[in-house]
């Protein structure tokens, strides 16, 4: 029972599944390169140092080249083929059984991940993490593991690197983003391929089995499935630190940069540069934020800098810890570069451009992943510091709004913004009081400091772009309607010094004792004592030189009903009038995800999940879905979700992976700034105008044994003739059926049908059949 | 006597009649919540948005709102089942008895928790002198009064009928993944039943002088009932358009054309109180009757269409 995840936890898995993924689709990039129309072209072809990324308008890294191995066999082959290996293999029954075990869990955890829409390669990135691999393997004289080595990249923030005992390597882009040569990604690299080598995966997965220890790693979002199966042993950590430093010895590269890479590791949770960008950076002239404010902000601070301290104790190297310490690894790295011949070492030995690249498209990446987490604080934050590090550009300002945009809905929601990117228990460094700054902002504040920014953008010339407008009139109106903010207000005018005055006399108790002389009207001075008060603070720009454009910029921003679908302006229409479905009568092809199946058996004590079984029931579930389709008259299109898809394609993935992210992040985040942002590639993706509405399904069944009730039963047998009943109820099973309906119009952007359902019942062909057919019925034709 | 009971009866039946298929209509009509006006301008509401006014609403389009309402299986939504019933007679008696009979079922969806039943079953039986001496049956020798000592009970055996009309209506539950008319549900009918003797060879004696009565035959040995019963079941599908179907009810009489309380086991009958064997049986088949709806156990298979 304990292993049975709620529909929530359900829906989170899925999201953590697809989360970090990004918004790319270089489909205008391509198309302009293809016609040789622009500078802003993709060469792109391996290990090419000229290759050119449009960073202007970056959409995300795409895989290229052939699809690598692990997509084109699907994991029950993966499986199978390695049965038959390890049936060669002369182990004893308990041991071959671990290891099938392991192996099943490995290979199912692993191509789940693969086709999680998150994994890349062929694109600068991945190439140069192979380049890097490649060279140390062969200054270590391991040709044979050029083969059998993949390396990829993972959308994610983590700062984390993974080899799996299949031959899989893993580096985060979060990772990539952070290291400062080529030094450091070889470290990185030999360590990961000795934990390959030395198959300290099945190993620690043997010893956690065969004592019921369970190594309690920190598990965070993302690759939970992974991190069961891949933890290592202190011991474990130890030798691959020293087998790969001996690579790197091998291999030319400084030693001493591995240091730095356990200071990285050490501080991952900083963002990857310190740009100092307290909330105070954003005042100038007459905008200014008032004292309570910054109080706030600066008592949150020093509350989670105490916090800290109980943190960095806790990063000691203690049994619950899978990894040594790190300043422990540090002293036993330096004693073994003491030990080492100086020599001429070098930096950099796949190149320093590639280099370059690579890190910048590692950290553009990283917006986007932060970005698609909904983490719009620290998004906001990495916005300011990208452009410290590369110059203004149109991304960087897109990014922006839409953290801007993303955080005004939740704070209009009244979310907690902890959610969304403005955690400070988990944000460390200049981080914090930024986010505590946007947190402790209310609705009004933050609707001013928002339009202040975006006019800022503006006025550079972004207004150019029109995902940018769209995204700038999207929160103007979610300002006006849902945080009460007039536009007027923003023109209004308040001196510094009155402000000041204003902001000084928090503690009198009548405000107007401020004696404050607004040179305007009565409803001016009403305002300012407001500011008083602590409502609202922002007054900006009257008699400004740029007030004309700014005027103009105001104009620009006008009301527009069909921009709004907050849940707020949805609740109050929801309200007034309870629309029932009225149905997708044109509906002729619907793009449909390969479906999430999870199927719990067992009974109260222990329960499992078996991949073969629920490989065979997302193929129940497609075909299910085909053959409503076909009683219907609609094509159903499934997106392959699972490795060894026939005709699975580089482009057919990338595709997947695309549709996808646009379709979580709408899950996760409930903005409309992804839609604005995807919706101009998306049609493309799902192939063409056809194809515009994409269905998204996952179910979860579980069927439980009752425990047996001996009291029940003693009682039932006094009671006799209610025998009967207890043995109904004893011999029968707790069932439990969870399901998720997601219907969107790409067209529009919009939410065709969401329906989400909790029954009693246990997956049974013809119940799954009638689900399934009814759910398609309802899109078509309405109803409730 | 026999005659009046069946006018009381028929007058009754139309009460019910009426009141359940005004129930039946009610909800029916919830999801569409229709409200008419005088002058014929109807307008249609559903869940409380306005989807417009229109001259007239005519049953049939209410049966198109509620179909809409309802894919029901694959998008069948109607189901005709032949089950084969098992009815428990005698389950309080020493001598438990059951007999098995064949009910036929059309069934029609209206909403995804909601369908409408039509039934027809049809029983018949051989009663005994077991049957009869369950009920210690016998008639005093007509117009001898209290006290006399000739009492006739009947020896033989008599064949009885009984064909059932019902109208239910089954509550699927959603809950549980159903769907009109495919998987479990609660079902509530009435029943309307008419009871006749289609053979009578009872020989009525008296067991100490051996004299015995003219027998009556037929005539007279009949009458009707008005019955309720509810239960649950459920319809799996075995095939794209088979359903193989489980049901259980219980019922009881709520009127009967025998003129006396099926509840009470007051057999004391007598020319004294102006009973004859035809009376006698006529109960007698009667409360066998009422009894076969205590507990009901239905299998058959449906076809959905």
């Amino acid at each position: 029972m304990n292993d049975r995840l709620q529909f929530g936890d359900l829906l989170m898995d899925v999201c953590r599944r697809f989360l970090y993924v990004r918004q790319r689709v270089a489909m205008r990039v391509l198309l302009i390169s293809l016609l040789g129309l622009g500078a802003e072209a993709l060469l792109a072809q391996g290990g090419n140092a000229n290759v050119k990324v449009d960073f202007e308008h970056y959409r995300g890294a795409v895989c290229s080249g052939e699809l690598p191995i692990d997509f084109k066999i699907s994991s029950v082959k993966k499986v199978d083929d390695a049965m038959s290996e390890l049936k060669n293999k002369e182990l004893g029954r308990k041991e071959a059984a671990l290891e099938k075990e392991h192996l099943i869990k490995s290979v199912f955890a692993v191509d789940d991940l693969l086709m999680s829409g998150r994994i890349l390669y062929g694109d600068p990135m991945s190439d140069f993490v192979e380049a890097v691999g490649q060279k140390l393997l062969a200054a270590n004289d391991r040709g044979d593991l050029m083969e059998s080595l993949r390396f990829y990249v993972l959308k994610s923030n983590e700062v984390n690197a993974y080899a799996t005992s299949n031959g899989v390597v893993i580096v985060t882009v979060g990772l990539l983003s952070r290291i400062e040569n080529e030094s450091q990604l070889a470290f990185i690299l030999a360590h990961e391929i000795q934990h390959y080598i030395q198959k300290h995966s099945l190993q620690q997965f043997k010893h956690r089995k065969t004592t019921k220890k369970r190594v309690r790693g920190v598990v965070t979002d993302g690759d939970v499935q992974l991190k069961d199966v891949y933890q290592f042993s202190k011991e474990n950590e130890m030798e691959a630190d020293e087998k790969g430093f001996e690579m790197m010895v091998r291999s030319g590269y400084d030693l001493l940069e591995g240091v730095f890479v356990f200071d990285m590791l050490k501080y991952g949770d900083y963002p990857f540069m310190e740009a100092k960008l307290a909330l105070d950076s954003f005042e100038f002239g007459e905008y200014v934020f008032p004292k309570t404010l910054k109080d706030a902000v600066n008592t949150g601070v020093t509350a989670a800098e105490i916090e800290d301290g109980k943190y960095l104790e806790g990063l000691g190297d203690d049994d619950n810890s899978t990894h040594p310490s790190l300043d422990r690894r540090v002293v036993r790295l330096r004693d073994m570069i003491e030990g080492v011949e100086k020599g001429k070492r070098s930096f950099f030995l796949v190149g320093d451009a590639r280099f370059a690249l690579m890190q910048k498209m590692a950290r553009h990446e990283l917006l986007l992943v932060y970005m698609q987490r909904a983490d719009y604080g620290q998004l906001m934050y990495l916005t300011h510091v990208m452009r410290e590090l590369y110059g203004e550009s149109v991304f960087f300002d897109q990014a922006e709004a839409m953290g801007l945009y993303g955080l005004l809905m939740h704070k209009v929601n009244e979310h907690d913004l902890n959610r969304y990117g403005c955690d400070m228990s988990s944000s460390r460094g200049e981080w914090r009081p930024f986010i505590g700054g946007l947190r402790e902002l209310d609705v009004k504040g933050l609707s001013a400091f928002g339009m202040k920014r975006m006019w800022e953008m503006w006025k550079r010339g972004t207004s150019q772009d029109d995902f940018f407008e769209k995204v700038c009139k999207a929160y103007f109106v979610m300002a006006q309607r849902d945080g009460n903010f007039r536009l007027q207000d923003f023109l209004d005018y308040l001196p510094t010094a009155e402000f000041a005055k204003a902001d000084s006399a928090q503690g009198v108790a009548d405000p107007n004792e401020g004696k404050l002389k607004n040179p305007r009207s009565r409803v001016a001075r009403s305002r300012a004592a407001n500011v008083v008060s602590g409502d609202y603070y922002m007054a900006i720009y009257y008699q400004s030189p740029e007030k004309a454009k700014l005027q103009e910029f105001i104009d620009q921003m006008k009301w527009s009903e069909d921009l709004v679908i907050t849940k707020a302006g949805a609740d109050k229409v929801a309200k007034s009038k309870r629309k029932r479905f009225a149905g997708v009568r044109d509906l002729k092809h619907l793009v449909l995800f390969e479906p999430h199946v999870d199927v719990t058996m067992g009974n109260n004590k222990s329960s499992s999940r078996n991949p073969f079984n629920e490989f065979e029931k997302r193929k129940e579930v497609v075909s299910a879905w085909g053959n409503a389709g076909q009683r219907m008259g609609v094509d159903i299109q499934v997106l392959p979700g699972s490795t060894g898809v026939k005709g699975l394609t580089t482009e057919m993935l990338n595709r997947f992976v695309q549709v996808n992210d646009w379709m979580m992040e709408r899950m996760n985040n409930d903005t409309q700034a992804m839609i604005l942002f995807g919706s101009q590639f998306i049609t493309d993706a799902m192939g063409g105008e056809d194809y515009r509405h994409l269905a998204w399904v996952g179910y979860e069944s579980s069927t439980i044994r009752r425990k047996f009730e001996p009291g029940a039963m003693a009682l039932s047998m006094v009671l006799y003739p209610t025998f009967p009943y207890y043995l109904y109820y004893q011999l029968g099973v707790e069932k439990d059926w969870d399901e998720f309906l997601l219907v969107y119009d790409v067209k529009t952007g919009s939410i065709v049908q969401v329906k989400e359902a909790d029954l009693s019942h246990r997956w049974t062909k013809d119940f799954v059949n009638s689900r399934i057919y009814n759910h398609l019925y309802y899109i078509i034709h309405g109803g409730k | 006597m026999g005659e009046n009971n069946m006018k009381h009866l028929r007058k009754n039946l139309m009460k019910y009649l009426i009141v359940g298929a005004c129930f039946l209509g009610s909800i029916g009509a919830v999801d569409g919540a229709i409200t008419g006006t005088l002058d014929g301008e109807i307008t249609g509401t559903l869940d409380g948005e306005i989807v417009g006014t229109v001259d007239s609403l005519r049953l049939q389009d209410k049966a198109e709102v509620a179909l809409l309402d309802n894919p029901g299986y694959m998008g069948l939504t109607q189901a005709v089942t032949v089950m084969g019933v098992t009815n428990f007679t005698g389950l309080f008696r020493m001598t438990a008895k059951y007999q098995t009979n064949v009910f036929i079922n059309y069934e029609i969806a209206r909403r995804p928790s909601l369908s409408w039943q039509f039934g027809y079953k049809s029983i018949q039986r051989t009663m005994d002198n077991v049957d009869f001496d369950d009920y210690d049956t016998y008639v005093f020798a007509p117009g001898t009064g209290w006290g006399n000592s000739l009492n006739y009970k009947p020896y033989g055996t008599m064949d009885i009928g009984y064909q059932e009309f019902t109208v239910g209506v089954k509550n699927y539950l959603q809950s549980a993944g159903s769907t009109a008319p495919f998987g479990g549900y609660l079902v509530a009918n009435l029943h309307y039943g008419l009871a006749s003797s289609s053979a009578n060879n009872l020989t009525w004696s008296d067991y100490s002088s051996g004299q015995t009565l003219p027998t009556v035959g037929t005539a007279g040995v009949s009458g009707s009932l008005v019955s309720m019963s509810y239960g649950f079941g459920f319809r799996n599908v075995i095939l794209d358009q088979v359903g193989l179907v489980f049901e259980m009810t219980s019922g009881l009489t709520m009127l009967n054309s025998g003129g006396f309380s099926v509840y009470t086991l007051d057999n004391y009958t007598g020319s004294y109180h102006g009973v004859d064997q035809a009376d006698v049986m006529r109960r007698v088949m009667l409360r066998e009757f009422h009894k076969s709806q205590w507990l009901q156990i239905k299998l058959g298979l449906g076809y959905l269409f």
